[in-house]
Formats: structure tokens, sequence, C-alpha cells
């Protein structure tokens, strides 16, 4: 039976969303990711950046990115990129991302009523 | 709470998870990279370790998460291992022995400018007077080539990070079909009548077993006791 994938999962993968985005872009590594991703949000997103590691390792174990260990600056780094299926999970998670905002903008001037949900 | 005792809690945290050493260990790794990454840029800020990473106890709870989530991609990944490390040992050896040895007749038949059906002189001489030389010399060769696999098991090992029991075993199965190799060189001197064998069989005597199963059986061991020292000075150093 096909999961059914509907929106509270969806934002609870919205940090999916980004990495994937961003590593679609091309490939990065962890403090690479953290940062273009500080950077691309203009610091408004907050997060610890020690739980991007388990996500990016859960990612991978689903097959959406894979990882090679490559010397960087002298360094051993874990460089990820998206995989096909990553590409594909990827476009899933922006056309959701896209009806949620639709949705939410909708209720935010008012709905098909014409009264503002919030005032 | 500065970067090393960040670590250390995280550690400290990942410990009753149970997970496999490896991921342990490479969760650590990104984890102080990233921490000397972070230092390097901000080391003019007053920037607090645990503010910019996040509390320990979630990234443990986060990686374990991960683990527990890793569904049958794991599966797939160890049967990856097992046929890699199991099963392909024992060709590789062998396809290996015929394909350097197919090489080695084509390169030794054109530096002579020669075939092998007409050997030089000089050759006839060695090959009739130094047969046992000849026979320990290929011998030799097969082992080194033996020892060879085994160090790009070594590599692949270390560069993916993988745990030394993988190691031993592809180790053990190299020195399993190095061991008992037997040769035998029948040479009359009569073109056509005269042969080089190489085969796997027991003959009776330990010593041959010994010698030819030692080199492989070293190599391996060497990258197996480095690969565990890795694993466990990695994590006692961030203890």
């Amino acid at each position: 039976m096909k999961r059914n994938r509907g929106n509270s999962d969806f934002l609870n993968g919205v940090p999916e969303l980004l990495i994937l985005h961003l590593l679609a872009e091309r490939p990065r590594y962890g403090y690479e990711l953290v940062k273009t991703l500080r950077e691309a949000s203009g610091e408004t997103l907050d997060f610890g950046e020690g739980c991007i590691y388990p996500i990016l390792h859960r990612l991978e174990a689903e097959g959406l990115l894979e990882s090679s260990p490559q010397s960087v600056a002298g360094r051993r780094r874990f460089v990820y990129r998206v995989t096909t299926s990553g590409r594909a999970r990827l476009d899933e998670c922006r056309s959701s991302w896209s009806n949620i905002v639709a949705g939410i903008s909708r209720v935010l001037q008012g709905g098909s009523h014409g009264q503002p949900a919030v005032a | 709470m500065d970067s090393r005792q960040w670590l250390e809690s995280v550690l400290e945290k990942l410990a009753p998870c149970n997970l496999p050493m490896n991921y342990q260990q490479r969760l650590l790794e990104e984890l102080a990279h990233h921490l000397d990454d972070l230092m390097e840029e901000t080391m003019s800020i007053t920037v607090s370790v645990e503010q910019r990473m996040g509390d320990p106890g979630l990234v443990a709870n986060a990686a374990a998460e991960a683990q527990r989530r890793r569904g049958s991609r794991s599966w797939l990944a160890v049967l990856a291992k097992l046929f890699g490390f199991v099963v392909l040992p024992l060709p590789a050896v062998i396809v290996m022995w015929g394909l350097i040895g197919w090489l080695g007749l084509a390169v030794f038949g054109s530096l002579l400018g020669t075939s092998r059906e007409t050997l030089p002189e000089w050759l006839k001489t060695a090959m009739s007077e130094h047969q046992v030389g000849i026979r320990i010399g290929l011998l030799a060769l097969l082992v080194a080539i033996s020892s060879l696999v085994t160090v790009a098991y070594g590599v692949v090992v270390r560069r993916f990070g993988l745990n030394w029991r993988w190691m031993l075993m592809a180790t053990l199965l190299v020195v399993l079909v190095t061991a008992p190799l037997t040769m035998k060189i029948e040479y009359t001197g009569v073109t056509g009548q005269n042969s080089i064998s190489a085969g796997l069989g027991f003959t009776g005597a330990i010593a041959p077993l010994l010698l030819q199963g030692a080199l492989p059986l070293v190599v391996g061991l060497w990258f197996v006791v480095r690969q565990a020292r890795q694993a466990r000075g990695f994590l006692a150093g961030c203890a």
C-alpha cells in the first residue's frame, strides 16, 4: 500500500527539503551546507548545527543522498550529493511546499468567504 | 562548554544508544571537523558551542533515530559487504593470479621476441638446472599477488571506515586460498612436453602452508589492527 505523505509529514521534513535543495545545486560537506543554509536564509533559520549530520545520515540511508570521503583543505570530509531518488523526492517536496504556501496564503487573505482569518 | 566538552557530552549521550562503533566514529569525526571549522571562522567572536551545535542529547537522539530508520538499505549494505568480504576474496585472488600470469606470459614473450614454444637456449638451460628456484620464484610471485589483494581490501576498509572484522574475514579467506597453493614444473626440454601448473592442495607439509600464508596474513592483520586502533583511538580521544 502506498504511504500517504500528508502535510504534517512534510512540515516535519522542512530541513530535508532545504538540504536536498542545496545539495541539488552542488555537492557539499556538512559545514559548508550549514554555512550556505545560514547565509541563504539571511541568518533567520536558527538550528543546532550538530543535528544536520544525523539528518544527512538518514537521507543517505534512505538512498536520497550519497557521500564520499574527500580531502578538503587538508581534512577528510564526507561530501554529500543528491541521488536520482533524492531529486525525485525534492520535486515532490517542492510541490507539497508550494501547496502549503498557497493554502496558508489563502487563509491569511481571508479564504473564499472574503473574511480575514488573522486580524 | 568548549568544543571538546561538547563532543564528550555527545559521546556520553550516544553510549546508551548502542550504535555501531563505525557510525559513532563517523558522526564524531564529522562533528569534530565541523567544530574545527566553526572555531576557525569564529575565533574573534565569543560563541557558545552548545548554542551553535545544539544540545548534545538532541544530536545523540537524532543519530539514534537516523540509525533506526535505516530500513531496507541497511540489509542491502550488509549483503553487499557479505558479498565483497566473504564471497569475493576467493575468486578475486584466483582471477588476479590468472590475469597477472597471462599478462606476464604475454610480456615475457614480447620481450624475448619469441613464443613460449621456442624458448631461447639460456632459458632452456635455466629451466633444466634451476627448476626448484623457478618454482619458488613463481610461488613467491603468486603470494605477493595475494598480499596485494589483501592490501587492496585494507585500502577499501580504511577509505570507507568499515569495521575491522570485515578486513579480518577477507584476510583469512585470502590466506585460505594462498596457503595451500602448489606449483608443478615439468620441463623435459622437448617442445610440447613441458608444462607449468598451479593448483590448490595439501601435500602434508606444514612449512609451505605457513610460509605461503604468512605474508598475506601479516599484511591483513596489520590493516585489521590499524583499523581497530583507529576506531578505539578516535572514540577514546573524544572521551
